[in-house]
């Protein structure tokens, strides 16, 4: 699904300023999808055809040094490479066979035998009680630069509030469940081989300004965004390379095809419609002209023209007339009827302005906010309730990322040393007050794919000192750093984004490392020098998390050796093997894990990298949060139902599920009570329903130790959430 | 004075070269070892990672013992100034008020200049199995092995308040004598700190500050490790109310209960510790106590001993703020010579030479002066690398600041300069034969430079709130320096923690004042016009 990997990439987002510029000429161009789609299928083609020949060339010469080789396992090495390089040759032959990139065909067309399948099984989502209407106000840091949902700058911030977390491509993915729910499309198919998949456009789909939606409008999302009248690197590799192609079937079925099997096809194979009728001036100043005009969607919610306030506030709009308002899993959601987002540049003054009712909704996750700030009269009179809520989301691995192609890190022993010698439990114990926890290893939250017996290592200095001595720092110097035989001081760059908790953390972890003769060199700087210096692999600890998604934990992107060293032998710069991790065995666990076809297989795999990551030491694991914390005026209501508490729990923030209601009547009642000094309990509320771990201390009668059990059981549960 | 002052320098390179001698380090005496030891082209390269020969320290202890003695001998005992420096001088005391801010900033700078003998968390003195030893004075650090610590601790270096407790606690002979202020300005975490909650009204509800208590309160099983809780109720006007939680020594939940009304809510409590839960409830912890994680507020309680409270980095405000306050007076005695200097000499040489040399420096001037400063320093900032910045971030913020602060006095020097090279003293000394530098040195300088004497105040001001603006924007100095600036920006940041903003301003402001005081004196004793409205 497209909007996934873009919120993944959302972490190195790079802010620029781009102003409204004047265009050169007021004359249109005009959108030209007719004339553009024969060039890109060429284009696609002669692109298949240089890769395959290029594979090709490789496997030949390859063949030619196996034959040379002497050595039996030398050549056993060369040979798995081999039947990986003809791997990737049959994919670019598989796909030329399949024909022409956009494709049209009659409905008679369609595919014989096709299993019709549409989620109604499904459980709904949120609460029948929920009434619409109301506001429901909220704050941005900053103004966003563009409001177009693609081209230069759009990757801000902003743009999941606008378009990703409420447009609806041709299916998502259930908030509780992990399975898939109709969106655009009322129901799909697979086929056999699992690389092509078929949406039935439902004929109710419209965007909001009443226009329906045609099957042509999803090869409109293509044109608009691989079409050289926009700068958009990102999407033209995905669209090449991540897609297959595209056809049509009759009137109403969209088939999309995926370069190889995949076990959530439908899932990798959605996204959403472009309005052909609103981009019929796209060309090459699409960049200017759109800058400001919000396109119409399929979504709940659009900007009316008077709801954008350039600078200051930007206000989503409900329509009335949403064509998917009655249908099952949304018909409980998107209930405000106006979102609004304004401008606030300070957290502490968004906080002054929660505390005046100005602002709906805070999040008070952070102790500071949940012990301190948050224990303020409005709490005591019961006008704001608070919330602990936990979720399913895969765990942010914030944690110390060791880049092993660095001395002295590239010695096991300095590494493992490095691990014994960073405190987090004095961060998780000073800085999150003993709210976090101890992050075990690589993932988390991924149910039964996590290895249940991996643990994160203790600090203990002296475990650290006996592995620093073991690689040779064996010499205290005189300033209480150790040093090695050659007078070399055991020193290692710590490099982090500077923000003041991140900088508080950081400072913790340069004190205790000094305690077992570690220096920690603190790196402070801006979060975008940070990302590129990783992507350079110059760092050599960083201090940072990767966005996941569910449902699949990742190993390729970080641990196979070619995204470590180019074929020169150089670290390969722009890949998220900031490990510079290359190792025989996990690559080709690496390589199974990704063909594998079923989860247990996954699954096995996956616990066995766990390992081998854990072994080598290059992921320090820092600290895991398994709920969030909200402070809401009373008038924002919460479900409570069979189907849904409080909020689905595979998401990470609970106002992003859009289940919430504004009680216009509650706001009334309170604003009068506020005036009149009257108040109403207070309501400090715990929504466990979805909490993974049993809590830590268990009823009366379960004496002993439960929680080892109960978290077995939780992720025997995960297991069966996760499967396809 | 200035012969004092004379030998005063002379002591202070005495010592600290016989302190780099020896291993030792005296209080502001081991500076320029410091600062030659840490960063890199100060001193030749030495075995492995280790520095060589400190030149930089030994040429600085040379140029500071051979000044100090050259101000000895200048000015020997019955030396007088001319009498209009004498006039000055005199009037410069009789302003009352620039003449006692003087001498306020001496004072603070003496006690700048104690450093870690009033301020830091190292023991002045030690006492252990009838040994002496002195670990704040010397070079390197001592491993708390030495001292009979065990376990994971032995190999670290030594913390000497818990060690000061332990020997309390023993009741032996041994002891550990600390600094007035036992904290560090920087890289000494302090951690969660606890104030007691004893106060109670008359039906015995919890009462803080006057009022019924409304937050959270704690048992902890050590007031000074007060992360470590035994339990934590929430209190609703005085009373419990709501959720209360228990831990174990290693801190693992065992306990859950509900309040309402003061009274536990039958069925709420969950156990899953060992023994009965009377047992845990009765364990022998604190009192009842609010325990708050940094920034915590002002308290000299339980042994805690946190005037102005601690930061949110869990320092010691108030050996922060002093550490802030050495750091401007380090900047101070780098950046003002180096930049009266540059400028002097700049300014003295347009106007002595006037033509091409003139006009071209006066263009130089003009492409620094348009240059955007804060750019320049951002830039800075992120292109240093990281090993260099945390050895010599100050150093290269000054040196920044000092780049674009020398162009503001050579206008005045060189007009000064253009208006005496007109007098006949200057003719007179040409025609006899005089070199040029004589001229300019000896003759120019001295009646040109006293405009310049006026500036200095003002410079020093400057210098001071550039540096914490520049922190308070997050482009100062790395965070082993303590400064205002980031106090300031931490104060902005926690608007619930107003210690922290009204500490930093009152010494800000303060110390502004006092220069700003001294400023006005001066150039009020320099004036040419005897009578002026300044009074």
């Amino acid at each position: 699904m497209v909007r996934i990997c873009i919120v993944g990439c959302l972490l190195g987002v790079a802010l620029g300023l781009s102003g409204c510029g004047d265009t050169g000429s007021d004359e249109a161009a005009v959108a030209d999808f007719e004339s553009w789609y024969p060039q890109y299928n060429s284009y696609i083609d002669g692109w298949l055809n240089g890769q395959l020949s290029e594979r090709q060339k490789a496997v030949s010469e390859l063949e030619k040094t196996i034959a040379e080789e002497t050595n039996a396992e030398a050549r056993a090495k060369l040979s798995e490479g081999l039947s990986e390089l003809r791997e990737k040759a049959k994919g670019f032959q598989d796909r030329l066979a399949d024909g022409e990139y956009f494709q049209f065909h009659d409905a008679a067309d369609l595919p014989q035998g096709l299993v019709w399948e549409n989620g109604e099984e499904q459980p709904e989502i949120g609460d029948p009680a929920a009434k619409k209407g109301g506001a429901f106000r909220y704050f941005i840091g900053s103004f966003p630069p563009t409001i177009r949902p693609f081209g230069p700058n759009s990757n801000n911030s902003f743009r999941g509030e606008l378009y990703d977390n409420v447009e609806l491509g041709m299916i998502d993915l259930h908030p509780e469940t992990g399975e898939i729910i109709p969106g655009v499309a009322k129901e799909w198919a697979i086929s056999e081989d699992r690389s092509k998949v078929y949406f039935r456009i439902d004929p109710d789909a419209r965007y909001n300004d009443g226009v329906a939606v045609q099957p042509v409008d999803f090869m409109w999302f293509i044109y608009l965004r691989a079409s050289d009248n926009v700068v958009t690197p990102w999407f033209k590799q995905y669209l090449r390379e991540e897609l297959a192609g595209v056809s049509i079937y009759g009137d109403d079925v969209v088939e999309v095809r995926l370069p190889e099997a995949r076990p959530k096809p439908a899932y990798d194979a959605s996204f959403p419609p472009s309005p052909p009728h609103f981009y019929k001036e796209y060309g090459p100043d699409y960049e200017f002209r759109y800058q400001w005009q919000v396109p119409p969607t399929t979504a709940p919610y659009t900007v009316k023209p008077e709801g954008l306030v350039k600078g200051v506030s930007i206000t989503l709009s409900r329509d009335p007339e949403w064509w998917a308002q009655d249908k099952k899993f949304y018909r409980y959601r998107f209930n405000a009827d106006r979102l609004v987002y304004t401008v606030v540049r300070d957290t502490s003054k968004a906080w002054e302005l929660f505390r005046a009712g100005e602002i709906d909704y805070f999040p008070i996750t952070l102790p500071e906010y949940w012990y301190e700030k948050s224990e303020m009269p409005p709490v005591f009179d019961g006008y704001i309730e608070r919330y602990t809520w936990y979720n399913q989301f895969p765990r942010i691995p914030w944690a110390l990322y060791v880049n092993m192609a660095k001395p002295p890190l590239d010695d096991l022993n300095v590494r493992l040393g490095v691990n014994h010698a960073i405190n987090w439990q004095k961060v998780i114990d000073v800085v999150f007050r003993g709210d976090a926890e101890r992050l075990p290893g690589w993932t988390r939250g991924f149910g039964a794919f996590d290895n249940p017996d991996i643990q994160a290592r203790p600090f203990s200095i002296r475990t650290a000192r006996e592995y620093f001595a073991k690689a040779g720092y064996d010499k205290e110097g005189g300033d209480g750093i150790l040093r090695n035989a050659k007078g070399r001081r055991l020193e290692v760059v710590l490099t982090y984004s500077n923000d003041p908790i991140r900088e508080r953390m950081m400072v913790i972890l340069k004190e205790e490392a000094r305690k077992a003769g570690l220096d920690l060199v603190l790196d402070g700087l801006d979060h975008t020098v940070v990302y590129k210096k990783q992507m350079q692999k110059e760092h050599e600890l960083a201090y940072s998390a990767w966005g996941f998604q569910p449902p699949y934990p990742r190993y390729y992107e970080y641990f196979h050796s070619s995204n470590a060293y180019d074929e020169k032998g150089n670290l390969k710069q722009d890949t998220n093997n900031v490990f510079s991790f290359a190792d025989d065995r996990m690559d080709s666990l690496v390589t199974a894990y990704r063909k594998a076809q079923t989860d247990e297989e996954k699954i096995k795999y996956a616990h066995e990298m766990q390992v081998i990551v854990h072994d080598s030491g290059v992921f320090i694991p820092g600290y895991m949060t398994e709920f969030g914390r909200v402070g809401v005026w009373r008038w924002v209501r919460w479900p409570d139902s069979e189907f849904t508490e409080f909020a689905p729990p595979r998401k990470y923030i609970p106002m992003e599920t859009y289940v919430y209601w504004i009680d216009e009547e509650m706001k009334k009642e309170t604003l009068a009570a506020k005036r009149s000094g009257e108040t109403f309990p207070e309501v400090q509320e715990v929504k466990d329903r979805y909490r993974m771990v049993a809590p830590a201390a268990p009823a009366a009668e379960e004496k002993g130790t439960p929680a080892v059990k109960a978290e077995a059981g939780a992720n025997q549960d995960q297991t069966k959430e996760v499967k396809p | 004075m200035l012969r004092i002052f004379g030998w005063l320098l002379m002591i202070v390179a005495v010592l600290g070269a016989l302190g780099q001698w020896f291993g030792l380090e005296f209080p502001t005496a081991r500076f320029p070892f410091t600062v030659s030891r840490d960063i890199g082209w100060l001193h030749a390269k030495g075995q492995g990672s280790d520095a060589g020969f400190l030149w930089f320290g030994w040429l600085y202890t040379l140029i500071a013992f051979s000044l100090g003695l050259m101000l000895v001998l200048r000015f020997a005992r019955g030396f007088r100034f001319t009498p209009l420096t004498e006039r000055r001088i005199l009037r410069f005391r009789s302003i009352k008020r620039g003449y006692y801010s003087l001498w306020i900033i001496g004072i603070l700078a003496t006690v700048a200049s104690l450093d870690h003998v009033l301020v830091g968390n190292e023991a002045l003195l030690v006492k252990y199995d009838g040994k002496w030893s002195i670990p704040a004075f010397t070079r390197d650090v001592e491993p708390a092995r030495d001292y009979g610590v065990e376990g994971d601790a032995a190999q670290a270096p030594a913390d000497w308040r818990s060690l000061r407790r332990q020997f309390r606690e023993a009741d032996t002979d041994d002891f550990v004598l600390m600094p007035l202020v036992p904290y560090a300005p920087t890289g000494d975490n302090v951690g969660p700190v606890a104030t007691p909650l004893a106060d109670r009204d008359d039906e015995g509800r919890v009462m803080e500050n006057g009022e019924l208590f409304a937050g959270l309160a704690s048992q902890v099983y050590d007031v000074q490790r007060p992360e470590r809780q035994h339990v934590r109720y929430r209190y609703r006007e005085g009373v419990r109310d709501g959720d209360a939680d228990g831990w174990d020594r290693e801190g693992t939940r065992i306990y859950g209960a509900k309040f309402k009304d003061g009274e536990v809510i039958a069925g709420s409590e969950v156990w899953n510790g060992e023994g009965a839960l009377a047992d845990f409830l009765a364990i022998e912890s604190s009192q009842l106590c609010e325990v708050h994680f940094s920034p915590a507020p002002p308290t000299m309680a339980f042994g805690s001993r946190h005037p102005l409270g601690t930061n949110s980095r869990g320092y010691d405000v108030l050996a922060y703020l002093y550490g802030g306050l050495q750091v401007n007076f380090q900047a101070t005695l780098v950046y003002v010579p180096l930049v009266y200097f540059i400028g002097v000499s700049v300014g003295l040489l347009m106007g002595f030479f006037g033509g091409t040399f003139d006009l071209l420096i006066q263009r130089v001037i003009e492409t620094l002066s348009n240059m955007p400063f804060l750019f320049v320093v951002m830039i800075a900032s992120t292109a240093v690398p990281e090993r260099l910045k945390e050895a010599a971030g100050l150093w290269i913020i000054v040196g920044i600041l000092a780049v674009f602060g020398w162009m503001g006095m050579t206008y005045l020097m060189r007009t000064a300069a253009l208006k005496e090279k007109q007098r006949d003293y200057i003719a007179a000394s040409r025609v006899i034969g005089a070199s040029t530098p004589r001229i300019l040195f000896r003759h120019l300088l001295p009646n040109s430079v006293a405009i310049i004497v006026t500036l200095v105040p003002f410079s020093v001001s400057g210098l001071v709130l550039a540096l914490t603006s520049l922190d308070y924007l997050g482009f100062g100095v790395p965070s082993k320096y303590a400064t205002w600036g980031q106090l300031l920006r931490d104060g902005l940041q926690y608007l619930s923690a107003p210690w922290l903003v009204s500490a930093a301003f009152f010494m800000l402001v303060g110390l502004l004042i006092l220069i700003t005081f001294v400023g006005e004196a001066v150039r009020e004793a320099f004036d040419p016009k005897k009578f002026s409205y300044y009074r």
